[in-house]
C-alpha cells in the first residue's frame, strides 16, 4: 500500500446521506461489486485530493450499531474491526451523521469511536436542519468526541470540501492511534449508557433539536391512518397506472410511426436481399417494437422514483404490514417486493435487509410475481390489441386493466407466500421496526438523473441483448428457406416455424399458436424480447401491408380475445427471465430454490393461463 | 450480375451479424462456468488470441474488487 | 413500580396522539438491544403517531425526532410510565 493512499470508510446510520456524500466525494470513480462469499453489495470509489493524496473510501451498509441484526450490518461491524480477511482495516472512519436527526447518530459515534480508529464526524444535511431552526456548538461537540466534527451538505455541488480538508490535515499528521483490538458487543447495559452520554454531550453543546412542524405530524396521522391512509395508497396506485396509459399514447404514437417510416424506408432503398430482411423485419419491426414502451417505462419511474424520494414508501409498508404478517412475510420484505416491481433481481438482492433466513426465502421466491418493468412492453401492447380504449366510470378501461394485472400478480405472491407458510409450519416471529423518515419533496434532478438511468437501461436492454435475440430470431426465422412451390408463408417451413408447432401442441390447450410459442423461447432471456419476437415473426410471415401497420393492430385481427386474455394470464406468472433464476441461484448458493421457483411459476402460469383461456371461449359463446 | 453481388456482400455481412450475435447472446445468457469453458475452448481453436483470452479469465476469475487488477501492470 | 399488582403499560397500549415515558425494555437480547440502539432507552419520550386496525398492529411511534413502525410483538418489548 502505497504512503500516500489512504482507506476511508464512511459509517452512518441508514437514510443519514451517507451513500450521497460518497457519491459527492468519489463522482463518478466508483466500483460496484460484492464481498467475497457474501452477496453484500461493496462500494467503493476514490479521491485524489488537492494536494494530491489518493482516498479509497468505502460506503459501509447503514447501520444503528455495530451490533449486527443483518448481513449488511454485519459486513460493516466486520470491516470496522479489520475481521474480513478480503479487506485491510480502514485508517480513517468518516461518520456520517444526519443532523437533522443528530441523537442516534451521536450514539452510534460513541460507539465506534470504542473502536479506536481516527475518526472524523461529518454533519451532513445541515442545510435542511438549520431551515428547521438546529443549531449546536461544533468545536464544543469536536472536543467532547474527542474527533474533528466538519459540516457537509452532500446534495450540493462543493458540499463535501470541508470533509476533504480535514482528511488532509488528519493524514498528514503522523500520529497512529492504535486500534482496539479487545472491542466486544456492547450490552443493552452499554447502549443504555451510551445513549446517557450522547444526551449530555448534545445538552453541553447547546444543542437546538430542528423543530418539526406539527403540520407533518398530522399528515402522518392521515397518512397511516387505517382507513384513509390504505384509501389513499390504492387511489395513489391506481392513478399511476391511469397515467401510465393516458399520457403516453402520444410520445407512443410517435414512435411507432417513426419505426414505419424507417422499415420503410430501409425497404425501399435497399436492393432484395437478405440484408434488407434482417434490417427491416428482424432489427427494425423486433427492436421497435420494444422500444415503442420507453414513455411508459419512463411515466412509470418517474411515480416511483418520486414516491421514494418523499419518504412515502416506508409508509406503504407499514400499511401493508398486516398483510403481509398474515401470509407470513416479513415487514421489511415491502421494499425488497417494491423494487422488483422495476425488475426482480435488484429486489431480490435487496432481501439481504430481511434478518431471518426462512423470511429472506420467502420473499425471494415471490419477488417474481411482482410485475417488473420488462413485463410492461408484453402488458401494454395485448391491451392495446384487445381492450377496448373506452371510458367506464371515468376511468379509461385500458388503464383498469393494467391496474388488475398488477394486482393479480400481488394476489398470486400473497398466495404463494400463504402456502409456503403452511408448508413450513411453525410460528416465527417477524421483525419490522422500521425507520419512517421526514417527508421531503422530491428533488427535481434526482428525479431526472433517476430517470435518465432508467431510460439508458432500457435503451441499453434494447441496443444490446434484445437487438443479439432479435437477429438470431430472424435467422431462425428465415432459414431452412420453404421448398420450391410452398404455398405457406417461408417463416413456416423454417427452423423456428418448425419448433413453434412442436411447442404448440404443448400450449395449444391454453391458447397459444405457434407464433406465441416461438415468441416466449427468445423471451426466456429477456422478457420484452417477447414483443419484439412477435414483431419479427409476423413481419416475415405477413404480406407487405401488413408490416407498415403497427403490431397490436395484427394481432388483434388474427388472434382470438381468449388468446390474448390468456397469454397476459400466462405473464402473470411465468418465470420468463433466465437472469432472474440465475440471481436466485447465486443468492441461496443452490440450485433448489431456483429449480423450485421454475417448477412452480410454470405450472401457475400454465394454469391461469389454461383457466382464463377456458373461461373467455366459454363466455364468448355462451 | 449485378444482383448476383449484391447478394453475395448481403449474405457475407448477415453471416458474420447473426454469428456475432449468437456469440453474445450465448455469453450473456450463460454463467460463470461455462464462460470460462468457452475461454478454454476458444484458446485451443484460436491461438493467435490466447493473450487476450488470459486477460479476460483472470478478470473473471480473480475475486471482484480485488485491487490488485488495478494496479496489476496489464 | 408504583401500582401494586397492575403489569405495566406498553407502547402498544397507548391511544393515537398519547405520550409517554419510557420505564425500560425487558431482558437483554438482539431485539431489546435494537430497540435501545434506536433510542427507546429509560426516560425517553414517546408519542403515538397512528396505530393500525384492528388490535394495533402495527403501529407508528415517533421517539428522539425519528418515527419508527413496530409490530405488536416489538412495541410490546417497550414497558412506559
Amino acid at each position: 500500500m502505497s504512503a500516500a493512499e489512504s482507506r476511508i470508510a464512511l459509517i452512518g446510520l441508514p437514510n443519514c446521506g451517507k451513500t450521497a456524500l460518497f457519491n459527492r466525494v468519489t463522482g463518478s470513480r466508483q466500483k460496484v461489486a460484492n464481498y467475497p462469499g457474501v452477496t453484500v453489495e461493496r462500494k467503493e470509489g476514490y479521491h485524489r485530493s488537492a494536494s494530491g493524496r489518493r482516498y479509497r473510501l468505502l460506503d459501509l451498509p447503514g447501520t444503528y450499531s455495530l451490533t449486527p441484526t443483518t448481513l449488511d450490518e454485519a459486513i460493516t461491524r466486520d470491516v470496522a474491526l479489520g475481521r474480513l480477511a478480503s479487506e485491510p482495516r480502514p485508517d480513517t472512519i468518516v461518520l456520517v451523521a444526519d443532523a437533522t436527526h443528530l441523537p442516534l447518530s451521536l450514539r452510534l459515534a460513541l460507539e465506534v469511536k470504542r473502536l479506536g480508529l481516527p475518526m472524523i464526524v461529518a454533519l451532513n444535511m445541515t442545510d435542511l436542519a438549520r431551515k428547521r431552526g438546529y443549531s449546536i456548538d461544533r468545536e464544543r461537540l469536536s472536543k467532547e468526541l474527542g474527533a474533528p466534527v466538519v459540516e457537509t451538505i452532500a446534495v450540493a455541488r462543493g458540499g463535501a470540501d470541508a470533509l476533504i480538508r480535514y482528511l488532509d490535515e488528519l493524514s498528514s499528521e503522523t500520529t497512529t492511534l492504535t486500534p482496539n483490538s479487545e472491542w466486544r458487543e456492547p450490552s443493552a447495559e452499554d447502549v443504555q449508557q451510551t445513549h446517557i452520554e450522547a444526551t449530555r454531550i448534545l445538552a453541553a453543546c447547546g444543542y437546538r433539536e430542528p423543530a418539526r412542524s406539527d403540520f407533518m405530524t398530522s399528515v402522518d396521522r392521515f397518512l397511516l391512518h387505517p382507513f384513509f391512509g390504505l384509501l389513499v395508497l390504492g387511489v395513489l396506485l391506481f392513478f399511476v397506472f391511469q397515467a401510465v396509459f393516458s399520457w403516453a399514447s402520444l410520445p407512443m404514437d410517435l414512435i411507432d410511426a417513426g419505426v414505419a417510416a424507417l422499415g420503410e424506408w430501409v425497404r425501399g432503398s435497399m436492393p432484395d436481399g437478405p440484408l434488407r430482411s434482417l434490417l427491416a423485419d428482424g432489427i427494425i419491426a423486433g427492436v421497435g417494437s420494444v422500444i415503442v414502451f420507453l414513455p411508459q417505462i419512463i411515466i412509470l419511474f418517474a411515480f416511483i422514483l418520486a414516491l421514494e424520494d418523499s419518504g412515502y414508501l416506508p409508509r406503504a409498508a407499514y400499511l401493508l404490514d398486516r398483510v403481509m404478517g398474515s401470509v407470513g412475510l416479513s415487514g421489511r420484505a415491502f421494499i425488497p417486493l417494491l423494487s422488483s416491481f422495476a425488475c426482480a433481481i435488484p429486489g431480490i438482492m435487496a432481501t439481504r435487509t430481511i434478518p431471518s433466513v426462512r423470511d429472506r426465502l420467502a420473499t425471494i421466491m415471490v419477488a417474481p410475481l411482482m410485475t417488473c418493468s420488462a413485463r410492461l412492453p408484453v402488458y401494454a401492447l395485448l391491451i392495446a390489441a384487445f381492450i377496448p380504449d373506452r371510458d367506464l366510470g371515468g376511468f379509461n378501461l385500458q388503464g383498469l386493466v393494467l391496474f388488475a394485472l398488477y394486482f393479480a400478480g400481488v394476489a398470486g405472491a400473497l398466495l404463494v407466500a400463504w402456502t409456503l407458510k403452511k408448508f413450513r409450519g411453525g410460528n416465527d416471529t417477524h421483525l419490522l421496526m422500521l425507520e419512517l423518515p421526514d417527508y421531503q419533496w422530491p428533488r427535481l434532478g434526482n428525479l431526472a438523473y433517476g430517470l435518465w438511468e432508467r431510460a439508458r437501461l432500457f435503451l441499453g436492454r434494447a441496443g444490446g441483448i434484445i437487438l443479439a435475440l432479435m437477429v438470431v430470431l430472424w435467422f431462425l426465422s428465415t432459414y431452412p428457406a420453404p421448398p420450391v412451390g410452398a404455398t405457406g408463408a417461408p417463416i413456416e417451413y423454417s427452423f423456428a416455424g418448425q419448433l413453434g408447432r412442436a411447442l404448440a401442441v404443448v400450449l395449444a390447450p391454453i391458447g397459444f399458436n405457434w407464433q406465441i410459442s416461438v415468441a416466449l423461447i427468445p423471451g426466456l432471456a429477456a422478457r420484452e424480447v417477447a414483443v419484439g419476437a412477435l414483431g419479427t415473426v409476423y413481419a416475415l410471415s405477413g404480406d407487405e401491408t401488413a408490416v407498415s401497420t403497427a403490431l397490436s393492430s395484427v394481432i388483434a385481427s388474427q388472434w382470438s380475445l381468449a388468446t390474448g386474455l390468456a397469454l397476459l394470464a400466462w405473464y402473470v406468472f411465468a418465470p420468463q427471465c433466465l437472469a432472474t433464476l440465475a440471481v436466485v441461484k447465486r443468492e441461496t448458493n443452490s440450485w433448489r430454490y431456483p429449480l423450485i421457483m421454475t417448477v412452480y411459476l410454470f405450472g401457475l402460469a400454465y394454469l391461469a393461463a389454461f383457466a382464463t383461456y377456458r373461461l373467455a371461449l366459454w363466455f364468448s359463446v355462451g | 450480375m449485378m444482383t448476383m453481388h449484391h447478394d453475395v456482400w448481403q449474405q457475407l455481412i448477415v453471416a458474420l451479424l447473426v454469428i456475432g450475435s449468437s456469440v453474445y447472446v450465448f455469453w450473456t445468457v450463460s454463467g460463470l462456468s461455462w464462460r470460462l469453458r468457452f475461454i478454454r475452448a476458444a484458446h485451443r481453436t484460436l491461438p493467435p488470441l490466447r493473450g487476450r483470452l488470459d486477460r479476460l479469465r483472470h478478470r473473471l476469475e480473480s475475486p471482484p474488487g480485488c485491487s490488485a487488477c488495478r494496479s496489476c501492470s496489464k | 413500580m408504583g401500582d401494586v399488582g397492575q403489569t405495566p403499560r406498553t407502547l402498544s397500549g397507548l391511544k393515537a396522539g398519547e405520550s409517554a415515558v419510557v420505564e425500560r425494555v425487558d431482558a437483554d437480547d438482539l431485539l431489546a438491544r435494537r430497540l435501545l440502539e434506536i433510542g427507546f432507552y429509560p426516560g425517553a419520550k414517546v408519542e403515538l403517531v397512528a396505530s393500525m386496525w384492528p388490535a394495533d398492529d402495527p403501529v407508528a411511534i415517533r421517539v428522539g425526532g425519528a418515527t419508527f413502525a413496530l409490530r405488536r410483538q416489538e412495541a410490546e418489548r417497550v414497558k412506559i410510565r
